[in-house]
């Protein structure tokens, strides 16, 4: 390799060859969004119930088999791939923005800040009462998001705030910020769980482990709809998470205002956690995983990890929850179990790596 | 609160246990306590004649030793006690049944303190038996159960022969439904408790023996576990004729409807027997079981108005609201 | 580079400048000047200031005191993406949080020419290319920059700060971690730049002997302050090094290049000196 700086063959075309542009990002989603359907028409062909779709596609409105399809399993799976998509997607953004692999919406305790406002509504918006103040029935949809986003976004504030003040942000103190928030928050949950009426136990625990819950279409079009709100927000930041590649002060030396940029990966975070915390409660490791493999395939632009995390989140959700739907037959598994099972031997092995990363020290 | 439910918190909370482990959630530990390992080993016999001073931690052992007469015995109950509801009023409160205060049932000095295994309640029996106070767990999953507790509490109330006639009483009354339940058309019936996860009330449980009492085939009973997490599809193929749903609560009614409204191929949606659940007697294995058995026959076997109670049986009571936290 | 001419009278300016972390004053009333085409050298002894003052010159840390101008105006003022496609900073050490390949640390350079979703277009990509080629990093564009040695890496950083098109260029210390060889190459590109393309560059070096020879004026500082500021020969004088360094120096013009060579002695040599001027006296 020549070292000298005016060597070497002059104008290779290969580094010309342009690294983003609106047409191979148009292809990147293309393509994602692809790979994700072919995912859920698979998902949709499993269950513990067996069912010809294609002749409950053409069976009448209250046949048993289109019910068990269009009613009862793609109403989960589509849920799957929005939820997974926005865990992939915020978890993909906090590794890009805290420089730390080992963050996710879970790990930070983002969920459990969300999960725990997003209950304290739920039970208010069905104590007796609630209605009388225009909390009640149809008014939860509202209220119980807007409680998570606002749980998930002064979760982020504070751990970031915590994290800050004891000088340098290490990842270990992020970390441990985070843990030390969701035994907190699962505390207060467990402590609400025991005043709840005991009707609304089970959901309760529900949120804690991470559950697929169809609410119905008005939950599901606003997990949509936060999903999409995060991946506008956040593809508009990718440019300032890449700068934040080479640190703060490399960033703001690149004319980024990194506060700018954290706020507005917060926002983004919380929104995402907001619209999928009320239809699945706290599923942790899909933000951890995710990103991880999605580098492996694109690369670290984040331009396109981004997406991808959030295409394959999706894809990755939707094999989770299939496997808790069917694995144990007529009963179902909480789908944070699964998912748990894959993450947790993973995230000792990142943070293995991790500790030798750091005393090999990159510099 | 009811006795029977809890159980299914106890097999919720076990299915997710590995998710909140890895994760370092180690604070939900206390809820996922074994209930079962509380056994009627060690258990004390009563004196003839009784006990004088009773300490009860479940409504199901509280109702039963109203109904032998014995009521002027308790001197320590639950905070979810609340039947009888006039007499339970003024007997002093000895913690939950999740959590029973093992202080205050101390100072009540009981001669025995009644139960039944509860997830939250084992450290509590242990500690209680260590200081000395007589403690008997007795079992409530089935029928069987049933019977043989009514007869260990009329033991230590003093009136077996009320518990004899009480356990005969009541399977008199069982009888009646079953022999009603032989004119009808036998229904598939879905009892849940609750919601996000689905969980209904599956086999080995007095509520599946009841079901069939009233003529009902308990769908639930198919699958694995006491409470199993049921998947909405499977619901679906069993195809129910009457859903009996407990687990809304409160908003009970429009709620119940829309729930279940996509799944329009299950005749019970389909043909409107969706029956929101609130009588406490259904869910507390103890003397109002042949109520609860008439009034699943009513639940199961009426049409038209939901909660219609056909047949002179009598009309499921209002469920109280939920206790609150205890002062 | 594009628009060279059109932006030739930019140039950066601390005047009365004071940073403080916490009680420590790190720098304090200091005056310094850059000029178009112009390459300053920041020198003085470890904790002096010297990579302070280059990241208030950046515009990454605002001082506390005084200001920094930048053609004429308060760097405060300029928006952050314009201060950035006109000052470039080579910070001593560059941390990637996660592997990627050398062009696209390069293409990070454009960052501040790009819009919100960061496409390149056509001029971003021969920038890059055109700042590659003059780093010398072409060949290994697509190696992911971990696998670099730390000539070839401190080359990459340097092509994605000439990505930025800057007309100011600051380096802290880029010759740290480079051997004779590379640090002389990557002097001599920063030199060309300044004399071909009017580029002003700042530049702290703690190699005395590498400041002399390439920079055209020197700033020297101690505690935080301007010690003595100029050309190379006023700047690096025999009583003003020692007092500064605080330690007993052989200064002197070699054979070569004419310029001064500053040779720091081992304590045998500072003795058998010492014995030396005693008996000349």
């Amino acid at each position: 390799m020549s070292t000298a700086p005016s060597a070497g063959p002059a104008g290779t075309p290969r580094a010309l060859a342009p690294r983003v542009t609106a047409r191979r990002l148009a292809v990147l989603h293309a393509s994602g969004l692809a790979a994700l359907l072919v995912v859920m028409a698979a998902a949709a062909l499993v269950g513990p119930v067996r069912v010809d779709p294609l002749a409950a596609w053409l069976a009448p409105p209250d046949d048993p088999t289109r019910v068990i399809l269009l009613g009862a399993r793609v109403p989960r799976i589509v849920l799957a791939a929005l939820v997974g998509g926005a865990l992939g997607l915020a978890g993909a953004a906090l590794q890009a923005l805290l420089s730390n692999p080992l963050a996710c919406p879970h790990v930070l305790g983002i969920s459990g800040g969300a999960a725990l406002l997003g209950i304290v509504a739920m039970i208010l918006t069905t104590v007796p009462g609630a209605a009388a103040l225009g909390l009640g029935g149809e008014a939860s949809l509202l209220v119980v998001p807007a409680a998570a986003f606002a749980g998930a976004l002064a979760t982020a504030l504070l751990v970031q705030s915590v994290a800050r003040s004891s000088g340098r942000v290490t990842p270990h103190t992020l970390l441990l910020t985070g843990v030390v928030f969701n035994a907190f928050a699962a505390a207060v949950i467990t402590f609400l769980n025991t005043l709840a009426d005991f009707y609304r136990a089970h959901g309760i625990l529900a949120w804690v482990v991470g559950t697929l819950t169809v609410r119905g279409v008005a939950w599901t079009l606003a997990a949509a709809t936060t999903l999409a709100a995060g991946l506008v927000l956040l593809s508009a930041s990718a440019r300032d998470l890449n700068a934040l590649g080479l640190g703060e002060e490399g960033a703001t030396s690149l004319g980024v205002d990194v506060a700018r940029a954290r706020r507005a990966v917060y926002l983004a975070v919380a929104l995402l956690v907001a619209g999928a915390v009320p239809v699945s409660g706290m599923i942790g490791f899909v933000g951890l995983i995710v990103p991880h493999v999605v580098r492996l395939l694109v690369g670290s632009d984040q331009r396109l990890v981004l997406p991808a995390a959030m295409w394959m989140g999706g894809a990755f959700l939707v094999v989770a929850d299939t496997a808790a739907r069917t694995v144990l037959g007529s009963t179902e598994l909480p789908v944070g179990v699964v998912t748990a099972l894959c993450g947790g031997p993973f995230f000792l092995f990142l943070l293995r790596r991790q500790a030798t990363d750091e005393r090999g020290a990159l510099r | 609160m009811p006795d029977a439910r809890r159980a299914s918190r106890g097999a919720a909370a076990s299915g997710g246990l590995l998710a909140p482990l890895i994760v370092g959630l180690v604070l939900l530990g206390p809820v996922l306590a074994d209930a079962a390992a509380v056994a009627e080993e060690r258990a004390p016999e009563p004196p003839p004649g009784g006990v004088a001073r009773v300490v009860s931690l479940v409504p199901s052992v509280t109702e039963t030793v109203f109904a032998l007469g014995r009521g002027d015995r308790l001197v320590g109950i639950s905070t979810f006690c609340d039947y009888p509801p006039e007499a339970v009023r003024s007997i002093p409160r000895a913690g939950s049944y999740l959590t029973p205060s093992v202080e205050t049932i101390v100072a009540l000095r009981p001669d025995v303190v009644l139960g039944v295994p509860t997830p939250g309640n084992q450290a509590a029996v242990e500690q209680l038996r260590d200081l000395g106070v007589p403690v008997v767990i007795v079992g409530e999953q089935t029928l069987e159960d049933t019977w043989r507790a009514l007869r260990t509490i009329g033991r230590w109330v003093g009136n077996d022969d009320g518990a004899d006639a009480l356990v005969a009483r009541i399977q008199e009354t069982l009888d009646q439904v079953r022999a009603r339940a032989a004119r009808e058309r036998p229904r598939k019936v879905l009892f849940v408790v609750g919601h996000d996860p689905l969980v209904v009330a599956g086999r080995g449980l007095f509520i599946d023996e009841l079901i069939g009492v009233a003529g009902g085939i308990n769908v639930g009973a198919a699958s694995a576990g006491t409470w199993p997490r049921l998947s909405l599809e499977t619901v679906v193929a069993a195809a129910p004729d009457v859903i009996i749903d407990g687990a809304m609560g409160s908003e009970a009614g429009a709620n119940l409807a829309a729930y279940w409204r996509p799944y329009a191929s299950v005749p019970a949606v389909r043909e409107g027997r969706l029956r929101a659940q609130t009588s406490e007697a259904l869910l507390r294995p103890g003397p109002r079981i042949g109520v609860a058995a008439q009034e699943l026959f009513a639940l199961i076997h009426s049409d038209g108005e939901p909660d219609g109670a056909p047949d002179g049986a009598p009309r499921p009571s209002s469920r109280p609201a939920p206790p609150g936290p205890q002062a | 580079m594009t628009g060279a001419a059109a932006r030739a009278d930019v140039a950066l300016e601390a005047r009365g400048v004071a940073v403080r972390y916490g009680a420590r004053e790190a720098l304090r009333e200091v005056d310094a000047r850059l000029a178009p085409g112009e390459l300053l050298g920041i020198i003085g002894p470890n904790g002096s200031g010297k990579s302070t003052l280059v990241r208030v010159l950046a515009g990454v840390r605002a001082p506390d005191a005084g200001e920094v101008r930048l053609g004429g105006r308060p760097l405060a003022d300029v928006p952050r993406r314009e201060r950035a496609r006109l000052i470039a900073l080579v910070p001593q050490e560059t941390h990637l949080s996660f592997p990627i390949q050398v062009r696209e640390l390069v293409l990070l350079g454009r960052a501040p020419h790009t819009g919100p979703f960061g496409w390149e277009r056509a001029e971003d990509l021969r920038a890059a290319h055109e700042a590659m080629l003059r780093a010398g990093v072409l060949e290994f564009a697509e190696r992911s920059v971990d696998q670099l040695s730390g000539g070839e890496r401190q080359r990459a950083v340097l092509a994605r700060a000439l990505a930025q098109q800057p007309r100011i260029l600051l380096l802290d210390e880029p010759t740290a971690f480079l051997d004779l060889r590379h640090a002389v190459l990557l002097l001599d590109l920063v030199r060309d730049l300044c004399r071909s393309e009017g580029l002003a560059v700042a530049a702290v070096l703690h190699d005395l002997n590498l400041a002399a020879m390439y920079c055209d004026r020197l700033v020297l500082l101690s505690r935080g302050r301007v010690h003595a500021a100029g050309d190379a020969a006023a700047v690096l004088n025999y009583r003003d090094l020692c007092d500064v360094y605080g330690t007993e120096l052989y200064v002197a013009p070699n054979d070569v290049t004419g310029q001064l060579v500053v040779l720091p002695l081992s304590r045998e040599h500072r003795e058998r000196l010492a014995s030396r001027t005693d008996k000349a006296l």
